[in-house]
């Protein structure tokens, strides 16, 4: 199918025009179908990537250093002929595939378990609803795919505002405080964000002009394309050796601070709100106990994995250096909002906002991989980021559905729920235990990978050490929470005013047992589930960023049998620039 | 006693006074109309008066006169007319009452 | 015979407990009461017992060429990658595997066995829906974990059916979870299991890194390799409390099985855990799980360095000589149990410590096989007295159930050490745990001779000195480090020759004298308070009536009893030393530690071992005497003893206080940190938002109402104020009057003239001059 990109993108935008114009009892129908629709249509991609996302000759891809791109779609969208173009530019691979699946199949579970909404406190507005809802996952599925930093940007933007809204009008009793605080913080970042993309537009725009205005594009052989002006392609300005080189030792005009880091650091605040990182998480928890639980469902499943995917596609493909400059900071931030995160989620008495500090301490994982630039890392903050989309919404709508049997959320309140709920009961001990990262559950590959990716980081960081053992000790913190939480809310004695509740509707079976079978699936198969899918993308993009930095430079590859140490192991230098990008 | 020029003037003065006063302290429309006459009356002599004395054998003078007694029956005409119009809608030729269209 | 045949069947016989937990997962509810019991015995352990079987025969009749070949051509899935360093999944096919694989099956089976006689009145006491499925469950799951455990080839899979075996024991423990101490009991065994596993991931973490692959014979390999070059672990000078970083590997790897194996610090699980059903108690808390610990020792007894074997020495010897202690004072009979448990532990780990492989695997399986049959026995008893478990109510039970007394007493028999010095006639215990105290004593005592004697020598002249071979030779003391014969030792690079037996001997320390002397202390403490526990039980009047009147035996459940002991009687010697002797071959063959193997009650030779076979092996006759003549007549000797040593048993009596420090220092701890972060939280990160939004606020405020409607509309205003102004007094003058106007027009003429006129008088008389000029 052509344009298979596009299609699903904006199947939802069409489905949410529809929930406007439709009665208002059909609303829910048309988002459903629009949901699955998506969801049946992003499953179509999987083909693609059967061989993994390193297919025959992928090496040579985009200068041998940054994944195969697929679907690729491009057009030009804006232009000011000589000065500016800005593409419409679609393509997904190993980084946004299991990214781009998970959104679609959280949406479609989100919009299943809004099926209640007539019984919701606040239940006027379905059509506003559904409408807004279908707009978030168009922004959502758009920022997974859009390789255009101005496209990627506008989606990012699009995303805000029904969740604003999302939150704002369907929310709990403090809703607008928290609607408001979520907007602040993540357009607190989009502004530093924006700043980036002007910034580096012009340096791209500038380094061309010191190459004598002309410039090959690094990638875009076949067509003979050459940059005569800055770009928002964020993989030229990713692979570009012109840019690349100019980005390095380029210096702002202001303080005549090192580009490359300040640009980093930029991209790196407003994502870091979205993942999100301490010091900059308190609208999450905040954001979730008041959203409903759909929203909260997506909230936690995709929307705080843009930030680590801003981070793998954005912050270190084009900064490396900042990357290393930085590197020790941000793993401090992680291990911090670990044990911080974690000790959090101990103290509070809140369900909701348990889980929510939950996800800050597990969102930490996926920032201290990729902050340790190690293979292992990067893979292991690939997959936790997966596997959080997958258990930390499952936690969420176990939340919700007991909040909609009981209207309050006090942990202390609750006991012996397995007795009364058998089959939720079940189902809650998979989630939590999936969240607690028990081994042939989800949460374990994410966290163990990304241990070891940090201790090996020990290599070139001395203090990737201390690092790893403290966020070990982060495994003790969240046994302990988690099991504290189950003993309270589903062991013990049964208590009667609970008594009466029935057991997990079909309904809420249904969304739960996917998720559930994904836990397991995702723990049991890391390799066919998650990894053949990425790590072909990850390595080839790690290689090109410790290439540009030196870091690890033998570390990837000194255990491999057969090989010497030492010889970069993915794309060596021989093929680099030499460009095969399968574009339309 | 010759008559001169100043004589002529001093009368055109005198004139030129009263009709002033006469147009400064009556509210009566048709009397305010008379100072004016007497003002216009006054140039019209002063023109003649200077037509004769300082430019004898030119008519200037005398045309100017002409022109100006010209002017004032037309100007009375229509103030009059004006004040007949006032006296319909009012029933008085006060001015004072008739200041509606002041700014 | 295939060369895959026996990895199949083993992991086979992996798969079937968990085709049983999903069975009972899905249609348990509906199989109903017995017959989910039933399928939780044929497929949950059953099936694996027949397969296991099937492979301990194929196995041993197989010579020890085919053996190693099978070892090392076993098949090995590609799990995923890590980083770049894959991580496989297979079976580790050697002679420990079998051993252990058969010994986990066998006890289980009849422990499953047992278990659909007893929770048939005990599973549905505390619900309006039975539990009988759920528990079969659960046990079946666990079967899956612990058989995976013991079959795993790489560090990976030890530690994720380590970790799943620590969840069925919570999920167990805290199977009558509507009781609060049970729920209770069940986290603080996860948890304390956890503390460990962070120690076991470090050791992990080192392992990937330093070695860089997670399979346990490559990561051996390598671990030598590293040895010999100087490179890797043994390159850093880093130290940490003067350990090396191979050291602290070790260490870490044993964190874990420190947790498991419930050693001293984190010993404070074990007793809390017998609040799960009794079966329970036996399976996973006496004979399996709790082993597993002493099982890592035994596969990663490779990575060990002498520090860490010391370290491991120094746990062992303390948990069992102050578990032992605690033992004597407990009165419920499944606790009484419990710290028995942890200390024969604690001999198996001190065993490891020493060096004594063989015994400490050997002690082991025999203890699996009585301390299973003692829980089962205990199960009868609370059973049979209506859930009673403080012993102080019971006695003269004998009369009442005759087959839980008898075999019970092969139990406590064996676990005393009970058999007749000199010839091959005994228990389990006391080969088992008397090998360990040999090996102990030779390190503590004769170890000088050894190391003199050898660093003397080249290391391969005197063939019949310290036995190189197989063969049984004069010495009793084999070492059994040999690496010459190993299939590893072809690995290993010719430069691994170069440290043989004598810098093994440099660097292997002696034991300190006191270790074995608490080891000596606690042989002897053992059988009294087995003794104790039997009598108590057992023997002597009936001390509550009610209790008495009620006991009674249950049929179904003293089968499993009298096989259990039969396997004591006869698994001791014969059946398992063999197998695990041979085991020892391959997995012990380190470049950096010898493991002693101290041949027991060998008839031959070694004077130390002839006099300790003595000295100990009748150390059951003074401790079953001591505590016989104690409580013969009752419990008021007993009392009074008691109240003349308060001080002491007060502190054994609360477990020297370990609980209550730990939950002070470390859950108060904990949850007060927790709160402190909730605090900062609110009160300081959140703050600074909340400021920064409130400052927002004000400014908007300032800018909006101060700033804006007063500044810059001010100004606005300002002008058109002062123009509306200043346009009322240009309007005052204008009234509209004709002869005001006329009056100004005057006046402003009066005044331009006489301007005029001074104007000109001042010019002298120009004015006047132009307006001559004009008139001409």
């Amino acid at each position: 199918m052509q344009n298979i990109l596009s299609w699903t993108v904006f199947l939802p935008a069409i489905g949410a025009v529809l929930c406007l114009v439709a009665p208002k009892r059909h609303a829910r129908t048309i988002a459903f179908v629009a949901t699955l629709a998506t969801l049946i249509l992003s499953l179509t991609l999987f083909p693609t990537f059967w061989n993994g996302s390193e297919p025959e000759g992928a090496k040579a891809v985009f200068g041998s250093n940054y994944g195969m791109l697929h679907h690729v779609e491009r057009a030009t969208w804006i232009e000011m002929p000589g000065k500016l173009t800005i593409d419409y530019f679609l393509g997904i691979d190993g980084l946004g595939f299991p990214l781009f699946i998970l959104t679609t199949l959280i949406s479609f579970l989100a919009c299943w378990a809004s099926w209640n909404f007539d019984h919701w406190t606040i239940n006027k507005g379905p059509r506003a609803y559904f409408f807004l809802f279908l707009l978030l996952e168009t922004g959502m599925l758009g920022v997974f795919v859009s390789l255009d930093f101005f496209l990627f940007y506008i989606f990012w933007e699009v995303m805000l505002l029904p969740m604003y809204f999302l939150i704002g009008v369907w929310g709990g009793p403090r809703k607008e405080y928290a609607a408001i605080k979520f907007f602040l913080f993540t357009l607190a970042g989009s502004v530093l964000m924006l700043v980036a993309l002007v910034a580096m537009y012009f340096y791209s725009g500038t380094a061309i002009a010191d190459a004598g205005g002309s410039v090959p594009s690094a990638y875009r052989v076949a067509e003979k394309t050459v940059l005569t002006h800055g770009t928002f392609d964020l993989i030229e300005l990713a692979t570009n050796p012109v840019i690349q080189e100019y980005f390095a030792r380029a210096t702002t005009l202001f303080l005549g601070l090192k580009f490359a880091p300040l640009m980093f650091i930029f991209l790196f605040i407003g994502f870091a709100i979205k993942l999100p990182s301490v010091p900059v998480h308190t609208w999450l928890p905040d954001a979730h106990v008041e959203a409903p639980t759909p929203i909260s469902m997506i909230l936690a499943g995709v929307l705080l994995k843009m930030g680590g995917y801003g981070f793998l596609r954005l912050c270190y493909p084009i900064f490396p250096t900042g990357g290393e400059v930085w590197a020790f900071s941000l793993a401090v931030i992680a291990v911090v909002s670990i044990l911080y995160g974690a000790l959090c989620a101990m103290a509070q008495s809140d369900f909701k906002k348990l889980v929510a500090y939950s996800s800050v301490s597990h969102m930490g994982y996926v920032l201290l991989g990729i902050a340790v630039m190690t293979q292992a890392g990067f893979q292991g903050a690939m997959f936790q980021m997966i596997a959080h989309g997958i258990s930390s919404p499952m936690c969420f709508f176990l939340v919700g559905v007991i909040y909609d049997r009981a209207h309050h959320r006090e942990i202390n309140r609750f006991g012996g729920l397995w007795l009364t709920m058998p089959k939720y009961g079940t189902m809650a001990t998979i989630g939590f235990f999936a969240s607690l990262g028990l081994p042939g559950l989800c949460g374990f590959i994410g966290e163990v990978w990304v241990l070891l990716g940090t201790f090996h980081a020990g290599k070139t960081f001395p203090w990737a050490y201390p690092m790893a053992i403290l966020a070990a000790a982060g495994v003790i913190l969240t046994a302990g929470y988690i099991l504290w939480l189950i003993r309270r809310v589903y062991l013990g004695r049964e208590r009667h005013e609970y008594a009466e509740y029935p057991d997990a509707s079909a309904r809420e079976t249904f969304i739960l047992v996917p998720m559930a079978v994904l836990c397991i699936a995702l723990g049991i198969l890391p390799m066919q589930t998650v990894f053949n899918y990425t790590n072909g993308t990850l390595d080839l993009m790690l290689s090109h960023v410790q290439k540009a930095t030196q870091v690890h430079q033998t570390a990837i590859d000194d255990h491999r049998d057969g090989e010497p140490p030492g010889e970069p192991r993915l794309g060596s230098s021989a093929s680099q620039n030499r460009g095969l990008v399968r574009t339309p | 006693m010759t008559i001169t020029l100043s004589h002529y003037l001093f009368v055109s003065a005198i004139l030129f006074a009263s009709g002033l006063f006469t147009m400064m302290t009556k509210r009566n429309a048709i009397g305010i109309l008379i100072g004016v006459e007497l003002v216009l009356n006054s140039a019209g002599v002063n023109v003649v008066a200077f037509d004769r004395y300082l430019g004898p054998g030119r008519l200037d003078g005398q045309l100017t006169a002409l022109f100006v007694i010209v002017l004032a029956a037309a100007e009375a005409a229509l103030a009059v007319g004006i004040c007949i119009n006032v006296y319909k809608n009012l029933s008085t030729v006060d001015v004072d009452t008739a200041a509606r269209l002041q700014g | 015979m295939t060369q895959h045949s026996y990895e199949i069947a083993l992991a086979l016989g992996i798969l079937s407990p968990l085709v049983s937990f999903w069975i009972l997962v899905f249609f348990g509810p509906r199989l109903g009461k017995p017959a989910s019991g039933w399928v939780g015995v044929i497929l949950g352990m059953g099936v694996p017992l027949a397969l296991a079987t099937y492979v301990l025969l194929g196995w041993y009749g197989n010579d020890v060429e085919t053996r190693a070949q099978l070892t090392a051509n076993a098949f090995r899935y590609h799990w995923a990658d890590l980083g770049s360093v894959p991580a496989t999944i297979g079976v580790k096919l050697d002679s420990l595997t079998v051993a252990m694989y058969f010994m986990v099956t066998f006890v289980a089976f009849w422990i499953f066995v047992f278990s659909v006689g007893y929770m048939a009145g005990h599973s549905d006491e505390v619900d309006h829906q039975s539990k009988y499925h759920r528990f079969f469950a659960y046990l079946s799951l666990f079967g899956f974990s612990m058989l995976g455990l013991v079959v795993s080839n790489s560090l990976l899979f030890l530690f994720i059916f380590w970790e799943l075996v620590g969840l069925c024991s919570y999920l167990l423990i805290g199977f009558y979870f509507d009781r609060a101490y049970a729920s209770r009991a069940a986290i603080k065994a996860f948890v304390t299991n956890r503390v460990g596993d962070f120690g076991f991931l470090i050791g992990l973490m080192l392992v990937y890194f330093q070695l860089g692959t997670l399979d346990l014979d490559q990561a051996a390999a390598k671990f030598a390799e590293q040895y010999a070059a100087g490179t890797g672990l043994f390159a850093s000078n880093y130290t940490l409390f003067g350990w090396s970083l191979a050291t602290i590997m070790g260490i870490g790897l044993f964190c874990g099985a420190m947790g498991k194996s419930a050693q001293f610090p984190l010993h404070v699980w074990l007793p809390d855990a017998m609040a799960g059903p009794t079966p329970v108690s036996a399976l996973i808390h006496a004979a399996t799980m709790v082993a597993a610990g002493v099982y890592l020792v035994a596969r990663v007894f490779r990575l060990m360095t002498p520090d860490a074997l010391m370290f491991i020495a120094t746990i062992g010897c303390l948990t069992l000589f102050l578990m032992s202690l605690i033992a004597i004072v407990q009165t419920d009979i499944k606790k009484c149990l419990a710290y028995s448990t942890l200390s024969q532990l604690g001999y198996m780990i001190f065993g490891m410590g020493c060096g004594a492989w063989i015994a400490a695997l050997f002690h082991l399986i025999t203890h699996a096989f009585f301390k299973a049959m003692l829980f089962l026995g205990s199960g009868q008893v609370i059973e049979g007295c209506h859930h009673e478990q403080d012993m102080r109510k019971m006695g003269g039970l004998i009369k009442k159930m005759p087959v839980t007394a008898y075999t019970f007493l092969i139990g406590v028999l064996a676990i005393a050490g009970f058999g007749i010095p000199g010839t091959q006639l005994g228990l389990g215990g006391f080969f088992s745990k008397d090998e360990i105290l040999a090996v102990a004593y030779v390190r503590a005592f004769e170890w000088t001779d050894y190391t003199r004697h050898d660093s003397h020598d080249s290391h391969n002249s005197h063939g019949g000195h310290a036995a190189m071979g197989t063969e049984q030779t004069s010495r009793e003391f084999r070492l059994v480090s040999d690496p010459p014969s190993t299939p590893h030792s072809a690995e290993m690079p010719a430069k691994h020759g170069e440290f043989g037996k004598a810098s093994i001997f440099k660097n292997t320390p002696p034991l300190p004298k006191w270790m074995f002397m608490l080891a000596i202390i606690t042989a002897y403490v053992t059988p009294f308070y087995m003794m104790r526990c039997w009598w108590m039980t057992f023997m002597g009047k009936p001390r509550d009536h009610h209790v008495y009147e009620h006991a009674h035996e249950s049929p179904l459940m003293f089968w499993p009893l009298i096989v259990l002991a039969a396997g004591t009687i006869y698994s001791s010697y014969y059946l398992f030393r063999p197998m695990i002797s041979d085991a020892s071959l391959t997995a012990t063959a380190a470049p950096l530690v010898l493991a002693v193997d101290g041949a027991a009650h060998n008839p031959a030779i070694n004077t130390a071992h002839r006099w300790l076979v003595f000295g100990v092996g009748l150390a059951f006759l003074v401790g079953f005497g001591v505590a016989i003549g104690i409580y013969m007549h009752g419990l008021a000797l007993a009392e009074r003893i008691r109240r003349s040593v308060w001080p002491l048993h007060t502190l054994l009596e609360h477990k020297y206080y370990f609980d209550e420090v730990y939950e002070i220092v470390w859950v108060k701890g904990c949850i007060g940190l927790a709160k402190v972060c909730r605090f900062i939280d609110t009160w300081f990160v959140d703050l600074i938002f909340n400021i920064t939004a409130s400052a927002t606020e004000r400014l908007a405020a300032f800018s909006g109402l101060i700033l804006d409607n007063q500044g810059v509309d001010g100004f606005v205003n300002g002008v058109s104020d002062a123009s509306m102004t200043f346009s009322d007094y240009i309007r005052g003058p204008q009234t509209g009057r004709i002869r005001n106007y006329v009056l100004f027009a005057a006046a402003a003429a009066t005044i331009v003239l006489v301007v005029l006129l001074i104007y000109t008088a001042q010019s002298g008389g120009d004015a006047v001059v132009t307006a001559s000029a004009v008139t001409e």
